[in-house]
């Protein structure tokens, strides 16, 4: 049984995010493990142990070379290997799914016979509810239409059913925006994109960072996957006339052309008055406006 | 009689060696326990043997630290040299009980009249000093100080000792002794009658010129053998209590660490072969905490200070030395049995973590320690608490990832940006942005590299104090520079948090970034900065001259390169920061500077400061001086209170107990003084916090401020 999280090297939120040439995010600052994808690898550890570590964990991730540190990082926090797909340019959504679903159905080696796909040791593929950066929230949906399995974001609780030591299917809880929450019984393998709340992703003891710094990463270069991609599972991509030159596709697709800062309007509201007032009226203001509680 | 005599040398041989055989072979486990730990000891306990005999006379035969309180002190005082005294004594009632005839007062009558009359005028004495142990415990009952059986017991044994010894004494008076010639011929003689002064009394009082000869004897032999008894039954009994100290509170003291300032111990985290880091269980003390364990008698001072007993926290160091002492005995067979065998086949599993269920010290005992290190400060026999804690909690973010959860943020945050509350780390220079403070890489060669430190640089009240700093040191003329984008946190307070493998890469960073400027000295305004770089870093491989704000302005105002623009700041009160006081000794810059600034003159700095000096002449030429605007708080200097954010606390909840802070501001807004002046940025912002939940708001200000503001 296999267990993906697919991780994504991002800038750290706390740092001042330069533009460089337009269109480029200056890279000098920090980068790190996706914080959304901490959930998201925390929850595949905890599912390993419930699997009675009968299940590997895999953190897969398209990045620059440099996105080895967040492989290490999830490896640190449990993950057994890493996969590194590399490109030197930021890809779309598009190409990441679809990079990620080829280096997915390579580990597991995944058929499709009869139009169907064979799941083979696919259990459960994990992933952020989105990635800080880009925030296109994609991705999971991507991944899960590629593999016909079902997709459900923003994932707040995941209860595994467990029979003769395989994964069947889950109750999954989602969030769907003012306070309401969606359940769900879903069949697996399936995608689930990791929301906060999920669970407290764990710091990493020691020994588990020196661990993680001898794991495997299997690095595998995006132009390379593309092609292997196209001889496994010919059928249902070929008609994507996008992959047979890796070259045209990045000019085809989505293009960064202008990057601009985004800076956060706050407008906070001063509420006066005496204390039992003010506390009445925030709870309003939660209720009516926010719709949190 | 002489029946009697040879079956009394026979019962005395034997209760000999018997007494003394069991307590070599306690005596010997407890050698063979320090031997089998298997931790490091960070400092060479062998070395500057000189300096070590000299603390040996100060510290045992001197009793100096006992003293610091006085009547207890001088109790002890009494019963230790009184103890002493009749050892040759007690030496020679053993013998003679196995040869009725040896007696030294024939071999040496002079030497030997004058130590007797001495012994016991000394061990009276220790009656006296008793009596004030037995009125502590019984009237004034300190709560720091354990009250047990073991404590009662060992009272009224030595009481029986001492009793007895003047018993024997007082019948020995009136026994005429063998002094020369054998059998019938032989001349006897009251050599004794005159020679005690105390026990003299005794017998005058007892009337034993009137009693028989028969009697006398008899008297003599009960007071014998109880003396005896007593002294082999507490023989045995010592190695296995708390008393244990009488034998390793000088080896303890002896094998300390000589100077003040430490660092924490330096855990090789690139050894690939270690199993562990940190201290996890009693198998990984060093012979030092060991030696620390056995020489604790409970005494309790340690509890008395420490701001987290005081504050109704689940931490005492005295109870913690405690339990880590109960755990090494009750594992000590397994410890001992894991030692014998030769390494591959040493089970280190069978001996339990020292955190486990049911386990006295507990994850909150651990965490609430501020490190402000008043416990060994104020410890008699200089044990050292704060190793201990410093490793177990090591152990634990190490190991188990286990700590306070609030820390993971600021671990996180400390890793990615470099500072614990996560703003980006280019920022670091913005607190000075249009004050003209060069960066050390467009100035390589300034003189002093200005440490700036996290709160300096993003806190909103640490930049206003690194500010006020900037500007003295413009005023003055100092040719400085800071490191800006390039500065990393200095890793203290992930270190003394445990995060030994965060600490040490912070640490790197800075010390990379240090080694390359290399500059001729080093000004921080942050204690912790301080204290890290200078006592640190060396072990990181940069050794740099490092000073303290204080310090420096101290020197800037001898120099007379800064002058008091006479502005009146009205009454101070000084809150003196761990960091600087106890881990530095630095207590007198600060107040120098006060007084010169607040309206004082350099010229009339205390003259009288010179070395040599107690602290306690220091605080009191401090405290006395009329016109001193200048107000010590209750708890000052070596005895000032911790503000509560040492110890990586300031990034931790306070849910247990009274905080550490309100009680601290209390104490300074009760002297009356209109502001209260600290150095450290992390005490500021506690002291601040306090204030605010006491109904006088006094101003809270760093020693850089006030400088700012009353200097031209």
């Amino acid at each position: 049984m296999k267990i993906f999280v697919c991780v994504k090297h991002v800038p750290d939120s706390a740092a001042t995010i330069v533009v460089k040439d337009k269109n480029q995010i200056d890279e000098r600052i920090t980068f790190l493990l996706n914080p959304y994808d901490e959930y998201a690898v925390t929850e595949a550890v905890k599912l390993k142990k419930l699997l009675d570590n009968q299940a590997e964990v895999i953190a897969v991730s398209l990045g620059t070379a440099d996105a080895e540190k967040t492989l290490r990082s999830a490896m640190a926090m449990g993950a057994d290997r890493g996969i590194l797909i590399t490109t030197e340019d930021r890809q779309d959504s598009i190409i990441t799914a679809r990079a990620l679903k080829a280096a997915i159905e390579q580990d597991c080696n995944i058929e499709v016979k009869d139009d169907l796909y064979q799941y083979g040791d696919l259990s459960l593929i994990f992933t952020g509810r989105e990635s800080i950066d880009m925030v296109g929230m994609q991705t999971m949906f991507r991944i899960g239409a590629y593999f016909n399995i079902p997709v459900i974001n923003n994932v707040v609780k995941f209860t595994p059913f467990i029979e003769d030591g395989r994964l069947s299917k889950a109750e999954v809880e989602s969030l769907a925006g003012e306070g309401r929450k969606n359940i769900y019984e879903i069949s697996c393998p399936c995608v689930l994109g990791a929301g906060r709340g999920l669970n407290t992703p764990s710091y990493p003891t020691f020994p588990d960072v020196v661990k993680a710094r001898k794991k495997d990463v299997k690095i595998v270069p995006l132009d390379d996957l593309i092609k292997n991609l196209i001889i496994n599972s010919i059928k249902y991509l070929i008609s994507d006339s996008k992959f047979d030159n890796p070259q045209k596709e990045q000019k085809n697709g989505a293009e960064i052309i202008n990057l601009e800062l985004f800076a956060e309007q706050r407008t906070p509201k001063r509420i006066d008055g005496e204390p039992l007032e003010a506390a009445k009226e925030i709870v309003r203001i939660l209720k009516q406006k926010a719709k949190v509680i | 009689m002489k029946f009697y005599l040879l079956i009394k040398s026979l019962i005395m041989i034997a209760a000999i060696f018997w007494a003394f055989r069991l307590f070599f072979i306690k005596v010997k486990r407890l050698y063979a326990i320090m031997m089998a730990v298997e931790g490091k000891v960070e400092f060479s306990p062998f070395d500057r043997l000189k300096e070590r005999l000299k603390v040996l006379f100060t510290d045992v035969l001197g009793q100096s630290n006992v003293r610091r309180k006085t009547l207890p002190g001088l109790s002890h005082t009494l019963i230790f040299f009184g103890f002493i005294a009749i050892q040759l004594h007690s030496l020679e009632l053993m013998i003679r009980g196995v040869f009725p005839s040896f007696d030294l007062l024939l071999f040496m009558p002079w030497i030997y009249s004058k130590y007797l009359f001495l012994a016991d005028i000394f061990a009276f004495f220790v009656l006296i000093g008793f009596g004030y142990a037995v009125y502590r415990r019984t009237v004034i009952k300190p709560p720091y100080l354990t009250m047990g059986r073991d404590a009662n017991l060992i009272i009224l044994f030595t009481s029986v000792i001492i009793i007895s010894f003047h018993f024997i004494n007082a019948f020995q008076s009136f026994i005429p002794v063998v002094v020369a010639g054998e059998g019938s011929e032989s001349v006897t003689s009251l050599i004794y009658q005159n020679i005690f002064p105390v026990s003299g009394i005794l017998a005058y009082i007892l009337a034993f010129k009137n009693w028989s000869l028969g009697w006398l004897i008899f008297g003599y032999e009960i007071s014998y053998y109880i003396h005896i008894c007593t002294i082999l039954g507490f023989l045995v009994y010592i190695p296995g209590s708390k008393h244990l100290h009488l034998l390793a509170a000088a080896p303890n003291v002896f094998f300390k660490r000589l100077e003040v300032e430490k660092a924490v111990q330096k855990t090789d985290i690139e050894n690939e072969d270690a199993s562990s880091f940190g201290l996890g269980k009693v198998s990984e003390f060093n012979w030092c905490n060991v030696l620390n364990l056995y020489a604790c008698t409970e005494c309790g001072r340690c509890e008395e200070l420490c701001p987290a007993s005081n504050t109704g926290k689940p931490l005492s160091p005295k109870k913690i030395i405690h339990d880590f002492k109960a755990d090494l005995f009750d594992q000590s067979d397994a410890l001992l049995t894991m030692a014998d065998l030769p390494e591959p086949s040493k089970n280190r599993d069978s001996i339990l973590p020292i955190i486990r269920e049911g386990s006295e010290i507990t994850h909150d005992v651990i965490w609430s320690c501020t490190t402000c290190r008043s416990c060994e400060d104020v410890c008699p026999v200089s044990n050292e608490h704060l190793d201990f804690i410093f490793e177990i909690r090591k152990n634990r973010v190490l190991m188990e990832a286990d700590f306070p959860p609030e820390m993971q943020e600021t671990f996180t945050n400390l890793e990615n940006q470099s500072n614990p509350w996560g703003f980006s780390s280019d920022a670091r220079a913005d607190w000075c942005r249009g004050m003209g403070v060069p960066l050390m890489m467009d100035k390589p060669d300034a003189k002093v590299l200005y440490f700036v430190g996290c709160a300096g640089s993003f806190d909103d009240r640490g930049k206003k104090i690194s500010q006020a700093t900037a500007r003295i040191l413009q005023k003055a003329g100092v040719d400085f520079a800071i490191l800006g984008p390039e500065e990393s946190c200095n890793g203290d307070m992930a270190r003394r948090a445990g995060n030994e493998y965060l600490a040490q890469m912070l640490i790197q960073q800075n010390v990379e970034i240090l080694n390359q400027y290399k500059p001729s000295m080093i000004l921080t305004g942050c204690p912790h900065c301080y204290n890290i770089i200078k006592n640190e870093y060396p072990q990181f491989g940069a050794k740099f001259k490092v000073l303290h704000h204080t310090e420096y302005i101290l020197e800037l105002i001898k120099q007379g390169r800064l002058v008091s623009n006479g502005k009146d700041f009205g009454t101070i009160t000084f809150h003196d920061s761990c960091y600087l006081g106890r881990w530095n000794n630095i207590y007198t810059a600060p107040r120098d500077i006060l007084k010169e600034i607040n309206g004082g003159s350099l010229l009339s700095l205390n003259q009288n400061l010179s070395k040599g000096n107690s602290q306690t002449a220091m605080i009191k030429s401090y405290s006395n001086q009329s016109d001193s605007r200048l107000i010590e708080m209750d708890r000052s200097f070596s005895k000032s209170m911790c503000c509560g954010a040492g110890g990586a606390r300031m990034f931790m909840e306070e849910t247990i107990g009274q905080r550490i802070n309100n009680l601290r501001a209390k104490e300074a807004v009760n002297t009356g003084a209109s502001m209260v002046c600290a150095s450290c940025p992390f005490c500021i912002t506690m002291l601040n916090d306090g204030i605010m939940e006491t109904d006088r708001k006094i101003i809270v200000k760093d020693i850089a401020e006030i400088v700012d503001e009353g200097t031209v």
